[in-house]
């Protein structure tokens, strides 16, 4: 009876519930591969996983095009979080420039206003170039009118900032399912 | 029945087993412990911080980003975001006391700051930068030094609060820190 304690101890220290147990999934250089159960173990709303025991599987690159340096963070990390190899450049002409050079990218997450090219000028002239990657518009603009403007330049999605966890794995699952958003 | 010698080693072996567990417990709250009532510290401080409208959900998501190979994630962000808002309010001061205004530039400075506080869950200095927002569209001066002028409390408010929580995440990755060595180097 007096080991129970000591039991208790090991046990809890060895549970997956235990909040002190790193449940972050392992970067595979590129490929994505996480289970939504890993997911919601990372964050702090544990009882509001998605469907469990689900695995998600594919492996995407993404390009964040932001003026901000805070929002390029956060968005940066929300990417790395789900193990997507990602970069970043500060307006609309320095990811016209990257693609230019080469560079492709499965993802692009693009900030409507920035100086000296904005994000309905730089998808324009991504589509333009045959650019097919998904594009996804992200800005705290809410005015239906500039978000028309802004899906009509060619995106393929649109969320309002701030850019979440959530609303980050909705756009991978339509990928995942549809081969585009 | 149990002899009086196997109640004697049944008694000892209860006594030894206390013993071994005591300093375990105290080294487990001398160092996770610690952790975990300044977590709690963190959390009841955002949490008094959004009842007041300084702070809202989005500062939660920016938390969830923490993890162990990065635990230095917060204190970055919001070191990051305080260096470019102190630009923005000296920038936007700046074009505000010119003799002719640049609403243009005040305009792209004050969505600036509205993203970024938006994104780090700074809700009183959005809801200001979209006033003076509103109030460059409209060129209008006195509306633009009376939204300005807010902005700027609110700023101050927010940088004060939020300096406090990365003390606070600095003392958690210290005393994270002692506790990960002591249990590599028992």
């Amino acid at each position: 009876m007096e080991i129970i304690p000591f039991f208790s101890i090991i046990l809890f220290l060895s549970s997956p519930k235990n909040p002190f147990l790193d449940h972050t999934h392992t970067h595979h250089s590129g490929k994505l591969e996480i289970s939504f159960m890993e997911f919601g173990a990372t964050s702090r709303k544990k009882n509001k996983m998605v469907n469990g025991n689900q695995k998600f599987r594919t492996e995407i690159t993404a390009l964040v095009v932001d003026d901000d340096t805070t929002n390029r963070t956060i968005h940066r990390r929300l990417l790395q979080n789900l193990g997507i190899e990602n970069q970043e450049v500060r307006n609309g002409k320095e990811a016209i420039d990257i693609h230019s050079s080469g560079r492709n990218f499965d993802l692009i997450l693009m900030d409507m206003d920035m100086p000296i090219m904005n994000g309905i000028e730089a998808t324009k002239q991504l589509r333009a170039m045959g650019i097919r990657s998904t594009i996804v518009g992200v800005s705290t603009r809410s005015m239906e009118e500039k978000v028309q403007e802004f899906m009509e330049a060619g995106l393929d999605d649109y969320q309002e900032k701030p850019l979440t966890s959530a609303k980050l794995i909705s756009i991978l699952h339509k990928m995942n399912h549809n081969g585009s958003v | 029945m149990v002899g009086v010698g196997e109640s004697w080693r049944a008694d000892k072996f209860h006594l030894l087993s206390a013993f071994w567990i005591l300093p375990f417990l105290l080294a487990f709250k001398n160092n996770s412990m610690v952790g975990i009532e300044l977590r709690q510290e963190e959390r009841n401080f955002v949490g008094s911080l959004k009842e007041q409208g300084i702070l809202d959900n989005n500062f939660d998501h920016v938390l969830d980003l923490r993890s162990t190979d990065n635990p230095r994630f917060v204190v970055e962000v919001i070191s990051m975001f305080l260096n470019d808002a102190d630009n923005c309010i000296a920038e936007l001061n700046r074009h505000l006391n010119q003799p002719v205004i640049n609403y243009a530039r005040v305009i792209n400075y004050a969505h600036q700051l509205k993203g970024s506080s938006s994104s780090i869950g700074g809700r009183q200095v959005n809801l200001a930068c979209r006033e003076l927002r509103y109030a460059s569209d409209n060129m209008d001066r006195d509306r633009c030094f009376e939204a300005f002028n807010k902005l700027k409390d609110e700023y101050q408010i927010l940088k004060s609060n939020i300096n406090m929580i990365i003390q606070i995440e600095r003392t958690i990755i210290a005393s994270e820190s002692r506790r990960r060595r002591r249990l590599l180097h028992p």
